[in-house]
């Protein structure tokens, strides 16, 4: 394939070889595009390519170019969007039957502010129905496969993303996190993935699952991409009201720092009954080595209530809350619709025909903590078990500045392994889902490939507010491990 | 949990009612198995002592900003009325809700 090398080039490549003259939009967009055209027969990492909008979008930005007009920080970067995210005059379908023929007359905040950037975006990435899933597995549009290994789920519910990202269809990608969404799939490809702050980024245009838990982040294969984009999706927006107001740092700063003297990293000593991988485990203490080189503080911490708790209690809020998230859909205003007699009949059979099954038990589980009969035992309960993961992190971060985790339990699973048993594949959720009950931001990033050539990630973990001490860690690991790198279709054996 | 397996259909029946999904038989009952092995992982929160914990501490925490009330024009109404499957005059059309009973008679 002709020009092949722009599918492992990093945003700052290619900006980098527009602004010299090298190249221009339109050489990267037709190779990226032609490229996804025939991966997409094995991947499916994309629900809707959009060639037209990409080629006519890029045919636009060189004509900028040769009128040497101002190029924006992300100007001519193709950019994958996880499908549950609103593209104005796109289909948006959040993987669901539901909203198969939606199309949204706006775009969320973040996908404008990528486009003001110069982004081009490229298409609308595969994902589980409604975010539901940590496999791609649950997606009405088929499964999306690893690209390490075409036998391996992507992880989920962002698998479409990070495959993307992982394959060489775009160096950016973004998704979202409600339980580790973005964190989990990004171990299983290899490639960075963030959930910010919980307030950091604006959620308005994301369609939701669970408002107390979603957020949207970035997957990128370069740290410094993930910061820059990181930088310009954070911009405040009165959207939403959870965006806090306050400036932000400049995060690419972050990443010059050769040092960790006089900084904390905790680590968990003991997973106790916990079953984790041992190669989880080694990329663990290999991390946590290059940590200590550079200079950090290696200390044990104890999260005992999150590991026990975690899971229960996310398993109660999220579905409660996306019992409600979901009641919009009603086959009245958008959506799948069945003809009825009358408006309960249309509402039953709308639902019942537009959700697919794991949307179906989640709402049916969140209707009944919600109810008389659960609303004490369940429920409530649960949001106190919330406030005391909260309270646990909030004890670890006096002593540690951030914490050196297992992104997921285990390795990328077989396809069809878990998808009948719920409760087993909720397991792979374990060390990222006490990260969204707490509102904390996370990192996952590939150290080490498996004996078997699958990526083996780990995560960071800081006090809200403070990606720039996660990016500060990552950058001296990333230094020693070198950059996420793409699989691409003819490498995989 | 204490529950026979018709009891357990007969929960999830009305939790469907509730959520307004319609369910096949065939649904209702993978659901049902599914349910109480969920909920039992549930159930493990009860271990928690929870007796003086606050359950919804932001709601005194962190107050909802407001953003300044200006008119923003906006008019793409069409599009999104074309999104329905009903609609008529610029309003969304629903199946009636309210019958004359006196012509039935």
């Amino acid at each position: 394939m002709k020009n092949s090398k722009f599918l492992k080039f990093s945003a700052f490549d290619l900006m980098s070889g527009y602004s010299k003259g090298e190249f221009i939009v339109s050489d990267v967009i037709e190779t990226v595009l032609e490229y996804i055209e025939i991966n997409e027969r094995n991947l499916n990492a994309l629900i809707t390519p959009m060639y037209e909008e990409a080629r006519s979008r890029a045919w636009m930005l060189d004509a900028a170019l040769a009128r040497g007009e101002d190029l924006g920080p992300l100007f001519g970067v193709p950019v994958v969007i996880k499908d549950n995210i609103t593209t104005d005059g796109v289909r948006t379908t959040c993987g669901s039957r539901m909203l198969e023929n939606w199309i949204p007359p706006f775009s969320a905040h973040v996908v404008r502010c990528l486009e003001r950037a110069g982004a081009v975006v490229i298409g609308k990435a595969n994902m589980d129905e409604f975010a539901m899933g940590s496999s791609t597995e649950y997606s009405a549009f088929g499964p999306t496969l690893n690209p390490w290994d075409l036998s391996k789920v992507p992880g989920g519910s962002s698998g479409g993303s990070a495959a993307s990202v992982a394959a060489g269809y775009a160096p950016i990608a973004l998704g979202s996190d409600t339980g580790g969404s973005i964190r989990q799939p990004a171990a299983f490809c290899g490639v960075y993935g963030l959930k910010p702050t919980y307030g950091l980024v604006s959620r308005y245009g994301l369609v939701a699952f669970a408002s107390s838990l979603d957020q949207i982040g970035p997957f990128a294969r370069d740290l410094k991409d993930l910061a820059l984009v990181l930088q310009i999706i954070s911009e405040p927006d009165d959207c939403d009201a959870t965006c806090v107001r306050k400036e932000r740092p400049n995060y690419l700063e972050f990443l010059n720092e050769s040092s960790l003297e006089g900084f904390k990293v905790g680590y968990l000593s003991d997973y106790k009954s916990l079953e984790i991988d041992e190669e989880v485990k080694k990329a663990v203490t290999e991390a946590l080595k290059i940590c200590q080189d550079a200079g950090a503080e290696i200390i044990e911490v104890e999260l005992p209530i999150s590991a026990r708790y975690g899971l229960p209690c996310y398993y109660t809020i999220a579905p409660a809350e996306a019992s409600s998230s979901l009641a919009r859909f009603d086959g009245v205003r958008y959506g799948f619709s069945v003809e009825a007699e009358d408006l309960q009949e249309l509402y039953q059979k709308s639902r019942g025909g537009g959700f697919g099954p794991e949307v179906k038990r989640r709402i049916l589980i969140g209707t009944f903590v919600l109810s008389s009969s659960g609303y004490e035992t369940y429920y409530l309960q649960a949001q106190k078990a919330r406030q005391l993961v909260v309270k646990e992190f909030d004890e670890v971060f006096l002593k540690a500045d951030v914490l050196l985790l297992p992104a997921t339990p285990t390795l990328p699973f077989k396809r069809g392994e878990k998808i009948l048993d719920p409760v087993k594949v909720y397991m792979a959720d374990l060390f990222t889902i006490p990260v969204n009950l707490a509102g904390l931001p996370g990192l996952s990033m590939k150290v080490s490939s498996s004996s078997s050539g699958l990526p083996v990630g780990i995560q960071l973990v800081s006090k809200k507010f403070c990606e720039g001490d996660i990016l500060k860690t990552a950058s001296i690991i990333e230094r020693a491990v070198g950059p996420a790198t793409t699989i691409m279709g003819g490498d995989r054996k | 949990m204490d529950i026979t397996p018709e009891e357990l259909v007969e929960e999830v029946r009305r939790m469907a009612r509730l959520a307004m999904i319609e369910l096949n038989k065939e649904e209702t009952k993978q659901i049902a198995e599914q349910f109480k092995s969920i909920l039992d992982q549930l159930q493990t929160l009860r271990e928690l002592d929870t007796s003086d914990i606050n359950p919804f501490p932001l709601e005194d925490r962190d107050p909802t900003p407001w953003r300044s009330d200006e008119v923003v024009l906006w008019n793409r109404y069409n599009e999104v009325l074309s999104q329905a499957p009903a609609s008529e005059d610029g309003y969304f059309k629903v199946p009636q809700i309210v019958r004359d009973d006196r012509n039935e008679e």
